[in-house]
């Protein structure tokens, strides 16, 4: 085998790594944004399960907002239900949030329903789940964003191009999420 | 939690006192110590004489005769060691009880200080901050106890790998050099950490510019949301959620200003259930024989140097337990 020969070997063999990452590249962009979105949807389920504690913690004190708290029940039935597309099931989410929110400022006008062991324990479970979710979506944003610099960017867009893969939308923040919440209206309660 | 001020009128008013009466110990030790060494100098000196003196009247110097003479310089070495070490025993305990032990109480009131232990190996080892193998580790100065409700451990630590080159002369015969390479030397810090977590989150000093390209980046090196921070550490996480669930935007800038404060490389790591820092700038807490202790300054040092160890419970608002870690 002459020199020739051997740089091209050699030529092909550097050639087919490349490949091989670039392939890797996408891949393991694409499996972040699964992952990420699979821990939102495990997360979601979590704070799901919070709810009837909170239902029955909360519903013992709360005599005026009784409203708010059958509206969280059906909306986690609703949520729970499965059959739904990916905007209702976010519109539902954060309607769950708003209303466990409110739920919490609530509280403060219940003296003996914030003092009680069980509602700081929710409350605490609660702050959990919800920093996890925060962490969760900051996760995705980063996944996407490698995800789509890979699909957009040389030399990785050739291969994104040939295997058919393309930008993935940003994750939508509900229109609910970005209205700022009344302050006003929860203190007048 | 206790600032310079604070610190200047509990030295005034309660540590001058005590340092007063320390330092009168310390004077007392080297009196009697000098007057111990000179009797041992003489005695030894005397010994010494006679045998070089006897030497003359042997006919040939045996060679265990030379063996005479190390062993009364070993023994005059060693008498004078346990002279100081017995005389000294009382300043330097009431040194690290009430002295060091008294700043470490005046920063936090439920810390321990002992001043002959340090975080143990195995906790150096669970950091996964150093992975290369170490063959020698040793520390002092450890500082443990409660700040709020997050539990604490800290300590000096030197850590080390022995190496050994082989080299070949001329005649061909190998001549081994060995000798001992610092893969750690300094600060090691552990603290409970506020949030429930399963999997390793270890931040790196980083060196070189960040690689923003995914093609060029491994998958688990991960880039946060806060440039500064991107650039002073480099991430790597077994779980890319979690880590963004324990690094909070509030924790990473916490983390800049930390590393900003402290003014040197910082390698921290979260290895459930802790967070480990490891500060390389070693804090000297030992007492000297020789010098004064009556130096208003030095204790100035020691208290700013223990204060900033201590205040990273709060810096990285490790007391803040609203999450289900209680």
């Amino acid at each position: 085998m002459g020199l020739k020969e051997i740089g091209i070997l050699i030529g092909a063999f550097i050639f087919l790594l490349l490949v091989f990452r670039i392939y890797n590249v996408l891949v393991a962009t694409r499996n972040a944004i699964n992952y990420a979105l699979s821990s939102i949807d495990a997360l979601l389920k979590k704070r799901c399960d919070l709810i009837p504690n909170l239902v029955e913690t909360v519903k013992q004190y709360m005599k005026y907002e009784m409203n708010l708290i059958r509206e969280l029940t059906l909306l986690r039935t609703q949520a729970i239900s499965g059959n739904l597309s990916l905007q209702e099931r976010s519109e539902i989410d954060s309607k769950i949030s708003r209303h466990m929110r409110n739920i919490i400022v609530s509280a403060e006008n219940y003296p003996e329903l914030k003092a009680s062991s069980n509602f700081l324990q929710l409350q605490a479970a609660l702050n959990e789940v919800e920093e996890q979710l925060s962490a969760a979506r900051r996760a995705l944003s980063a996944a996407i964003t490698d995800y789509n610099n890979a699909v957009r960017m040389f030399p990785t867009n050739i291969m994104a191009r040939i295997l058919g893969y393309k930008e993935y939308e940003w994750y939508a923040i509900s229109e609910e999420s970005k209205v700022l919440p009344d302050v006003r209206r929860l203190f007048e309660r | 939690m206790r600032g310079l001020e604070e610190f200047k009128e509990f030295y005034r008013k309660k540590f001058y006192p005590l340092l007063c009466e320390i330092e009168k110990v310390r004077k007392e030790a080297a009196s009697n110590s000098i007057k111990k060494i000179l009797l041992t100098l003489s005695l030894f000196g005397a010994l010494f004489c006679f045998l070089f003196l006897y030497s003359y009247k042997l006919e040939e110097t045996p060679p265990w005769y030379y063996l005479l003479y190390a062993a009364t310089t070993g023994g005059c070495v060693t008498v004078i060691h346990t002279i100081v070490n017995r005389n000294f025993a009382t300043f330097r305990r009431r040194y690290d009880d009430e002295v060091i032990g008294g700043i470490v109480r005046f920063i936090e009131p439920k810390l321990k200080y002992s001043p002959a232990e340090f975080i143990p190996f195995k906790s150096f080892k669970a950091s996964r901050l150093f992975e290369e193998r170490v063959d020698r580790y040793t520390g002092c100065s450890l500082i443990y106890g409660l700040v709020g409700n997050t539990v604490i451990s800290f300590s000096q630590v030197h850590a080390e790998r022995e190496e050994v080159d082989v080299e070949r002369d001329k005649d061909g015969n190998t001549h081994t050099r060995t000798y001992w390479v610092t893969v750690f030397r300094g600060t090691f810090f552990v603290a409970d950490f506020n949030k429930h977590f399963n999997s390793q989150v270890i931040l790196k000093p980083r060196n070189g510019r960040i690689v923003k390209n995914i093609f060029f980046r491994s998958s688990k090196d991960i880039l946060l949301e806060d440039p500064e921070f991107n650039s002073l550490f480099k991430v790597y996480a077994t779980d890319p959620v979690e880590a963004r669930y324990i690094l909070s935007t509030s924790l990473t800038r916490r983390l800049v200003e930390l590393r900003r404060k402290l003014g040197c490389k910082l390698f921290v790591s979260f290895i459930s259930p802790n967070v480990y820092i490891a500060i390389p700038n070693w804090i000297e807490l030992e007492p000297s024989i020789y010098r004064s202790v009556l130096n208003y300054k030095r204790f100035e040092n020691y208290f700013f140097s223990l204060k900033e160890i201590v205040d990273i419970v709060d810096s990285l608002n490790l007391n803040t337990r609203i999450w289900s870690k209680g």
